[in-house]
């Protein structure tokens, strides 16, 4: 789906997501059936009035025309200068002993999720496993990274098992393992691609609800994890330990695009202060699968929220059509809810392209591949936007269940209360609808004005005047623009 | 530059058609809303007695999705039925402002239990009778009513903030 085939891809897409939207619009007339929610939490957020989708996009387009053309005449995040923290935080945070200590502590959760997810209670909201793995550890780990940096890499429990055992090995050896690959340079981050579909696919496929499914099973969460560690250590084995987790290990990539918006940062083992997002282009870098990462991300999320609003009917009604064909009805519901993940990650990729076209009229001496390079990074912001967005509250009341039931009784067992906190509950009172639904539209807001301003900054940067760089980002707006309004349109479309 | 020209008006076109997509299907929706929905809920509406005949879940006499609904005369009670397990007429919508009494009555031809999600309330219903909830709604959000045994959901409560 690069270059020339952008343009395939283009054709055949975007009819079909009309196609899709229209049909679901004709489909939402249908009378609504039982579809069970998310099982994790009892709450579901209410949707987001519908005015507020066109004051968003307006709020987009005013600030970013007056704010960036008028006073923006060179790049202020491109090639920023860092500088050195505090010697002695620096030396506090990067020492071996902090480093074994948070290796340890990620190997130890890693065990607890496995344990918990064979050994523990099959009610997926009682167990420590799936709560932490997609909650505290899928979204939590986004919110740690944006404003502290590459944190996971020091709890990463697969780099911290594979030094430990290539530093046994050189130890045993007298030599330092080998690496019997070369790490291709062309595989890039798309393995890691890949693994962030592999673990949407858990949580929104295959952990749905309803026909005697429960939601994602604990022992499914724990099943998940070991083939992921099985396959993590068996590629750091053939390319390297640290090769891998630069590349190729899902997570460490997924959180590491996130941490480049972060102030803080680690270069050549020392604490060193940025200014927020300017690391943001450094990331994508020349590295293949960047752009794919980023928009993965942001298609996992459309779904997500189209999955209880927009898409509802599209999906109950190929869900019908599997089943009357002979499907059983959990088979057809995860067919059906496939179908419809890819289809929203082929239209997120579509809409990229498309602005991208658009961006070559200025540029034609840049391909569509060079032009998706440069302005990936700018996607990153709209990434985070749409999980705050969407995640902002299921956070909120599922982290009160993680450090209180799930802490206190993590495999769900009857009687065990190790910190006295196993009988509360969350407290869905905790923020108000009012307020989730400002930190939903500001989000939304927030998050595309940065990506433009990080669009414009990098248009000065390659065209070095105000007046091209105008030109292209007019269709950087006109794609931010498309985004505001997808999100907030899906906001105002869930559980209405 | 022709065939950049004509590629980047294709993008553009395609962007214009997806974006009026979006627009004509929420118009679409809102006039659905109000005029074609199929009837989901038993209205508030007949006082006793004959909803055990089943005819709760056809007679839409006021739109569910009165967008101001006003606290019910207590006397007006909304009666979901379950019989064979299921809810009759589909998933009752129970729509609440903050500070409003949720008032509603489940009768069912099983002895079973009802779960209002969120607030936590549970209480046993069966045949023979009409089983009344009655609870303030301090919890703004969207939650299930389900009953417990089978995890059928027969209501969905809507308090708006």
């Amino acid at each position: 789906m690069i270059g020339g085939r952008s343009q395939r891809v283009l054709r055949s897409t975007l009819p079909a997501a009309v196609a899709v939207l229209v049909t679901a619009a004709a489909e939402l007339l249908l009378p609504a059936s039982a579809f069970a929610h998310a099982s994790l939490i009892e709450r579901e957020d209410l949707p987001l009035p519908e005015e507020l989708f066109i004051y968003g996009a307006l709020v987009v387009v005013v600030v970013s025309f007056v704010g960036l053309l008028l006073g923006w005449q060179r790049p202020h995040f491109e090639n920023a200068p860092s500088r050195p923290a505090a010697t002695w935080l620096s030396a506090a945070l990067l020492n071996p002993a902090v480093g074994t200590a948070c290796g340890l502590i990620g190997v130890a959760l890693t065990a607890l999720v496995v344990y918990a997810g064979l050994e523990g209670t099959a009610a997926p909201d009682r167990n420590f496993a799936v709560t932490f793995v997609t909650v505290t550890f899928g979204l939590g780990m986004i919110v740690v990274s944006v404003f502290l940096g590459d944190v996971f890499r020091a709890f990463n429990p697969w780099r911290a098992v594979g030094r430990f055992v290539s530093a046994a090995f050189t130890r045993l050896a007298g030599q330092r393992a080998p690496t019997p690959l070369a790490y291709p340079e062309w595989l890039g981050r798309w393995p890691a691609v890949v693994g962030l579909v592999g673990f949407l696919f858990l949580e929104l496929v295959w952990g749905q609800t309803g026909f005697g499914l429960v939601g994602l099973e604990p022992r499914a969460v724990a099943i998940a994890t070991l083939v992921y560690s099985a396959f993590t250590f068996t590629a750091m084995a053939l390319f390297g330990v640290e090769r891998w987790t630069d590349r190729g290990e899902t997570f460490s990539q997924y959180f590491g695009m996130f941490a480049s918006l972060s102030p803080l940062a680690v270069e050549d083992g020392a604490l060193r202060l940025r200014r927020p997002l300017s690391a943001a282009t450094k990331w994508v870098g020349t590295t293949a699968g960047s752009l794919a990462l980023v928009l993965v991300s942001i298609g996992g999320t459309t779904f997500d929220g189209a999955q209880e609003g927009v898409l509802k009917s599209a999906i109950r009604s190929l869900f019908q059509r599997l089943q009357d064909g002979g499907l059983d009805p959990v088979a057809a519901l995860r067919i059906a809810n496939s179908v419809y993940l890819v289809l929203s990650l082929l239209v997120v990729a579509a809409i990229f392209w498309a602005g991208i076209q658009g961006m070559r009229i200025v540029e034609r001496d840049r391909s569509a591949r060079q032009l998706g390079r440069d302005f990936a990074h700018a996607f990153i912001p709209i990434a985070l936007a749409y999980l705050v967005a969407h995640y902002f509250s299921y956070v909120v009341y599922l982290e009160q269940a993680q450090f209180s039931f799930l802490l206190s009784n993590p495999l769900g067992a009857p009687g065990t209360d190790i910190f006295g906190t196993a009988d509360s509950g969350i407290d869905y009172g905790v923020v108000g609808g009012g307020l989730i639904q400002w930190v939903q539209f500001f989000s939304i807001v927030i998050g595309h004005v940065i990506a433009l301003a990080l669009g414009h900054d990098r248009a000065l940067a390659i065209w070095g005047n105000t007046r091209d760089a105008a030109w292209s980002q007019l269709w950087m707006l006109v794609m931010m623009m498309f985004f505001s309004v997808l999100g907030l349109y899906l906001l105002s479309q869930a559980n209405a | 530059m022709q065939s950049n020209g004509a590629r980047a008006l294709g993008a553009l076109a395609a962007i214009v058609v997806l974006v009026v997509g979006f627009v004509v299907l929420t118009g679409e929706e809102e006039a659905g809303e109000g005029s074609a929905d199929p009837p989901v809920a038993s209205t508030p509406a007949e006082t006793t007695a004959d909803t055990a005949g089943g005819g709760s879940g056809g007679d839409q006499r006021e739109s569910v999705e009165n967008p101001n609904p006003k606290p019910k005369p207590t006397d007006d009670l909304t009666t979901i039925v379950v019989a064979g397990g299921e809810p009759e007429g589909g998933v009752a919508k129970l729509d609440y402002e903050v500070g409003d009494e949720v008032r509603f009555a489940v009768e069912s031809d099983a002895a079973e239990e009802v779960h209002v999600h969120g607030y936590d309330i549970e209480q046993e219903i069966g045949p023979g009778r009409a089983t009344e909830f009655a609870f303030p709604a301090d919890l703004d959000g969207i939650y299930e009513v389900e009953l417990h045994e089978s995890a059928v959901l027969i209501a969905e409560l809507t308090v708006n903030p």
